[in-house]
């Protein structure tokens, strides 16, 4: 057996004369479980994407099993071995899972084309019963979760002989439960010989399940480091460059008059019977599973979707909100889960972007200022921090980081009292996270009210003055940054809490 | 406020369109009693029934045989049952059509073909239920037919090539404008204007492009031969629709000179020719072919024997002879 | 000798499909010398005038991820309506032009509505109504064609009365896209529809004037060939739609909606006309025509395309 499955040596790749990658080597050994960490725009996907075969590199050679083989398609990957796991999820949404497993290798009658249904139904049930999935081969895949769909993605992949299997976030949508499970794959993978390229921004999971862990930075190749001696904040150093001093910098803010109250909302099915007040100068973290109603109640509270019953109230007085507009008129704002469906138009500019909410507001008569319109932008991407060339760039173009900035920085334009952040820091960077953190602080500290949706557990005790906990769609539980900090309440009982009926 | 303002504006819209309808269906009353374009039956159950496919309505020529049928049918035979229907220029629908009147057992079919080739198939299909086909203007590449009512295409290029070679004194630059090329129409008219005009050395053809039988593409296509070819004499087209484009052209580029000459004498153009703006027109008697067509397919409905070819001959229009065929 | 490169690489990202057009231009200069005179210019506008006032609607409709089939059908609409008035009164230009496009501005709202507030896909909308407005204008005419005799009417398509129409109308919708609100919530709906509602944009009443405007520009193409060719006939515009889409597709118009320019649509117009002209002058027959524009339709959007992601 070769002593790397896959080697890295010098890669370059320039985009229009601008460096993505600048000389970049590393290697992955037979069985191994290797991470690539690095803030947004640090490089990993564009990385990833030349060992795909997505993208070719200008300089430098990729080794497979000591073969020099820089693919040049992502079918001639596959054909190589290499298996890529996206962040978006690849499988055909309207076909079944068993026909999603044999896509491309269906099994026919002799050499006709007429496919063998049940046999195949008979061993994807096998397969599934092999990853101890007790799914039938018959569901169509739109009906299952991203975790079930992610795993039918890699059953697909290794089932392809792939030898190195390439994760691109894999966990951003998953449970803990969930994450935990494949967390087991991929060591049942490991052990038996297939190498797995993670890529994560969660660097608790990191630590826990990568083997050795590559950082990047700005396009370079920053060290190599064995995860089992490594320390997360000796990563986060390494990632960044400097050292931070406080992930979570909350400061204490004066908590004033109730800026949003809702009584009894309800929509069938989703939520029910939810009520709760927020104040000025307050952030309220809401925690619970994925999937328990958190997200949803925000949209209905949003205008997004409709509610079938219960009353929303602004400063004291109770308003019809029926759709975002009427929401965005009363100082809501918010800044929802999914960036790339509800957050962002992506093959428009940061500056159309940003100012599109505003429009209405910014602009009394009929045409657009331009002149007053770039100044806005401009001091937004400079007080957030917004990285990219000009703000005329396609937000396409931008990394998740800056993507979420963008989004942020289109409702802070709007100017509002209310604030709500759906997920704020799903799939971005360490630094970034730490810019938003700091300036959800100083926006409370100027008196804004601020509901902040969260799985992440430590997130919503790090930042929270108050933390409500749904579960069902209910509201099953209230805890205080007081008992919580004082060690009152522990990660444990919010929890539980999050896992009652 | 906005709201209002949009709803007086559907309003405005919508009465504007009410008005609209009411003037137009008080000037459109006298054809409008004649017939509904879709398909149209005398209301008296007859002793034959006559269907009759249309290749269109809506070009100036067909429409009035079209018309002229169902006037001519209505006065002379009140014994027959018409089914006339129209095609709309699409060979799968005049198919369909054909398929539905031999399922209502017509005794006889009118064929106004719309293309030779496409058409060939209406009867293949009407002699298979035994229904005889009298074809009325068009021919067809089929020879199961068992009369033709029209007139001689080729007679009408002939007329048309004559009467410009005299125009221009046997010499000269001329452009063609042709119809939707390989229907028969097309084809006999250019093979009539080949063997006249065309056949004289004097003569130089500078340009051919099919317009389609368009007026709107017969107009774009001038526009364009007009700023190259300086020298052009006359324009030969193959119908009206597209001579009347041409002479839209002409005009609008200050060529009053050129011999614009166009066939089947639709009303526009028989006001150009007595203006004096449109050289001249070939006449196919619309009229003509309407009787002679039922004739013939009333007898044969009767089952006399009747001709095989029935020829309806073409006349040159001038601004001499105008005056006859005027409001006609 | 980098940033030299960066600039030609941005030069034919920018203008991938102007390069087409004066290649065009080059090619039939040197083959015809009628071409290159100023009157073959203004005829080459007055032409493209009709299909390019359509395609302006119809670059709006593709920008918010829409398709309006509807638009051969509201010109012979448009045709006949005006026709019948003019018939009746050869004096009543004012009221023909308006009746005209208010009925077609009708068939828009109905598009509108069932797009908008339907939900029904636009494909199909505007089909129905393509065959509707078709059938209307063949009742309506009782298939005939009407005669026109209004030199006031007439003055509408003559000369360079459709070229100033049709720059009118571009120049105001190039205004309209870049400068105003409602430019931008049309690239924001077509670019992302849920993302577009989320922002606050009412994302309906942003379709139902998108397709009004297709209605109404139509209704003036309609107008304008009606004059232009003296006569209101109903079954005029077959197949315009389909110039009209090509003209925006070539122009740079994303199919799938949220980005394209009025100027792009411009260009895509004059290729076409242009097209259309310049093989007429070299006197290539009709059917060799159609598949020289094929081919030259096919090339452009892919060597547009190309250059796109060569510059990215």
């Amino acid at each position: 057996m070769e002593e790397y499955r896959l080697e890295i040596k010098h890669l370059h790749k320039r985009f229009t004369g601008v460096y993505a990658i600048k000389d970049v080597s590393f290697q992955v050994k037979p069985g191994e479980v290797h991470a690539i960490v690095g803030e947004n725009g640090a490089g990993k996907s564009t990385l990833m994407k030349m060992i795909n075969g997505e993208l070719t590199p200008n300089e430098g050679e990729i080794l497979h099993n000591g073969q020099p083989s820089t693919p040049h398609s992502v079918a001639e990957a596959k054909k190589l071995g290499i298996a890529m796991i996206h962040q978006e999820l690849s499988s055909l949404s309207n076909m079944t899972i068993a026909e999603n497993l044999f896509l491309g290798h269906e099994e026919c009658f002799g050499k006709s084309s007429f496919v063998k249904k049940r046999q195949m139904n008979e061993k994807a049930r096998q397969i599934l019963k092999e990853y101890d999935m007790s799914l039938d081969p018959n569901t169509l895949v739109e009906s299952l979760s991203v975790a079930q769909t992610q795993m039918i993605e890699i059953i697909k992949a290794v089932r392809a002989n792939a030898d190195i299997v390439i994760m691109d976030e894999p966990t951003s949508s998953l449970s803990s439960k969930e994450a935990e499970k494949l967390f087991q794959i991929i060591r049942d993978l490991s052990s038996k010989n297939v190498s797995i390229i993670y890529i994560s921004h969660r660097l608790e999971e990191i630590l826990d399940i990568a083997d050795s862990i590559t950082v990047l930075r700005d396009g370079q190749y920053i060290e190599t480091v064995d995860a089992s001696t490594v320390s997360q904040e000796r990563l986060v150093e390494l990632m960044v460059g400097r050292t931070l001093d406080n992930i979570y910098p909350k400061e204490d803010a004066p908590i004033a008059d109730v800026a949003l109250e809702v009584r009894n909302l309800s929509r069938k099915g989703v939520f029910d019977d939810v009520s709760f007040q927020v104040h000025k100068g307050e952030i309220l973290g809401i925690s619970g599973l994925m999937g328990a109603g958190r997200s949803e109640i925000a949209r209905a509270i949003f205008g997004i979707d409709k509610l079938d019953g219960g009353s929303v109230l602004i400063g004291g007085k109770e308003i019809r909100i029926k759709s975002p507009i009427d929401a965005i008129k009363n100082k809501l704002a918010m800044v929802s889960e999914d960036r790339k469906l509800y957050g962002l138009v992506l093959c428009r500019s940061i500056k159309e972007n940003i100012s599109l909410p505003n429009l209405w507001n910014l602009f009394k008569g009929l045409f657009i200022r331009s002149g007053k319109e770039v100044q806005e932008v401009e001091e937004l991407k400079k007080v957030l921090g917004i990285k990219c060339f000009s703000i005329n760039v396609n937000t396409e173009t931008l990394s998740g980081g800056n993507q979420q900035k963008v989004v942020l920085a289109k409702w802070l334009l709007s100017k509002p009292e209310i604030l709500i952040l759906d997920e704020p820091t799903r799939g971005i960077d360490v630094g970034s996270k730490f810019e938003i953190y700091k300036l959800m602080s100083r926006l409370a500290k100027e008196g804004m009210a601020i509901v902040m949706i969260s799985s992440e557990l430590p997130e919503i005790i790090g930042m929270s003055d108050r933390v409500l906990v749904v579960s069902h769609g209910k509201i099953s539980g209230e805890f205080l940054r007081n008992d919580i900090t004082s060690g009152n309440v522990t990660q444990k009982e919010l929890l539980q809490s999050a896992l009652k009926i | 406020m906005k709201r209002i303002r949009k709803i007086l504006a559907a309003l405005l819209a919508l009465s504007i369109c009410v008005a609209v309808t009411a003037c137009s269906s008080q000037t459109a009353t006298s054809s409008a009693t004649a017939s509904t374009a879709a398909e149209s039956t005398t209301s008296k159950s007859g002793t034959y029934k006559i269907g009759v496919l249309m290749k269109t309505m809506s070009d100036t020529y067909s429409n009035k045989l079209g018309e002229a049928i169902k006037a001519y049918a209505a006065k002379t035979y009140p014994d027959v049952e018409l089914y006339l229907v129209d095609a709309q220029a699409d060979i799968n629908k005049q198919i369909a059509q054909a398929e539905d009147l031999i399922a209502k057992k017509v005794n006889v079919i009118v064929l106004n073909a719309q293309d030779a080739d496409g058409s060939a198939q209406v009867l293949t299909l009407a002699k298979d239920a035994n229904i005889p086909v009298v074809e009325v203007n068009t021919r067809t590449t089929s020879e199961d037919f068992t009369a033709y009512v029209g007139s001689n295409d080729e007679e009408a290029g002939q007329i048309m090539g004559k009467f410009v070679l005299e125009k221009l004194g046997n010499k000269g630059d001329v452009a063609l404008l042709e119809g939707n090329m390989g229907q028969s129409a097309q084809l006999l008219r250019r093979k009539g204007l080949d063997s006249t005009i065309l056949a004289n050395k004097d003569i130089k053809l500078v340009a051919e492009l099919s317009a389609d039988w368009a007026r709107d593409k017969a107009m774009s296509t001038t526009e364009d031969w007009l700023g190259k070819y300086k020298d052009l004499k006359a324009i030969l087209c193959e119908n009206d629709d597209m001579a009347m484009g041409a002479l839209e052209a002409a005009e609008a580029a200050g060529r009053k000179d050129l011999v614009i000459v166009g066939v089947d004498a639709i009303p526009d153009a028989l006001q150009a020719v007595s203006d004096g703006r449109l050289t001249g027109t070939v006449l196919q008697d619309a009229a003509g072919q309407a009787s002679k067509s039922m004739d013939v397919a009333y007898k044969v409905a009767k089952g006399e024997t009747v001709e095989k070819e029935n020829i309806v001959p073409f006349q040159l229009i001038t601004k001499d002879n105008v005056a006859n065929y005027l409001g006609k | 000798m980098e940033s030299r490169k960066i600039d030609t690489m941005g030069l034919v990202k920018k203008y991938g499909i102007f390069i087409v057009l004066v290649t065009l231009w080059v090619v039939f200069s040197l083959s015809s010398s009628t071409f290159r005179t100023a009157d073959n210019f203004s005829n080459i506008l007055r032409q493209v005038s009709t299909n390019g006032i359509i395609a302006v609607g119809m670059t709006f409709i593709i920008m918010v991820g829409g398709i309006d089939l509807s638009v051969g059908s509201l010109v012979a609409v448009a045709g006949v309506i005006g026709g019948s008035i003019l018939v009746a009164n050869p004096a009543n230009t004012v009221l023909a032009v308006i009746a005209s496009v208010a009925v077609c501005c009708l068939f828009g709202v109905m598009n509108g509505f069932f797009v908008a507030k339907g939900k029904v896909p636009a494909f199909i909308v505007t089909l129905a109504t393509m065959t509707m407005a078709r059938g209307f204008a063949y009742v309506y005419s009782n298939g005939k064609p009407y005669t026109l005799k209004s030199p006031d009417f007439n003055l509408i398509g003559k000369g360079n009365t459709p070229i100033i129409i049709f720059i009118v109308i571009v120049i105001l919708a190039h205004i309209l896209l870049s400068q105003t609100k409602f430019g931008r919530y049309v690239y924001a709906t077509g670019g992302n529809e849920d993302a577009a509602s989320a922002s606050g944009v009412n994302v309906k009443s942003i379709l139902m004037r998108v397709y009004i405007l297709s209605g109404v520009l139509t209704g003036i193409a309609g107008v304008i060939l009606a004059a232009r060719t003296n006569s209101g006939q109903p079954a005029v515009g077959q197949g315009y739609e389909l110039d009209a889409i090509a003209a925006v597709v070539i122009g740079g118009t994303s199919m799938t909606g949220g980005s394209g320019t009025i100027l792009g649509t411009l260009v895509g117009v004059l290729i076409i006309g242009t097209l259309n002209n310049g093989l007429n002058l070299m006197d290539v027959s009709s059917y060799y025509q159609m598949i020289v524009k094929g081919i030259i339709i096919l090339g452009a959007v892919f060597f547009d395309l190309k250059s796109k992601k060569a510059a990215k």
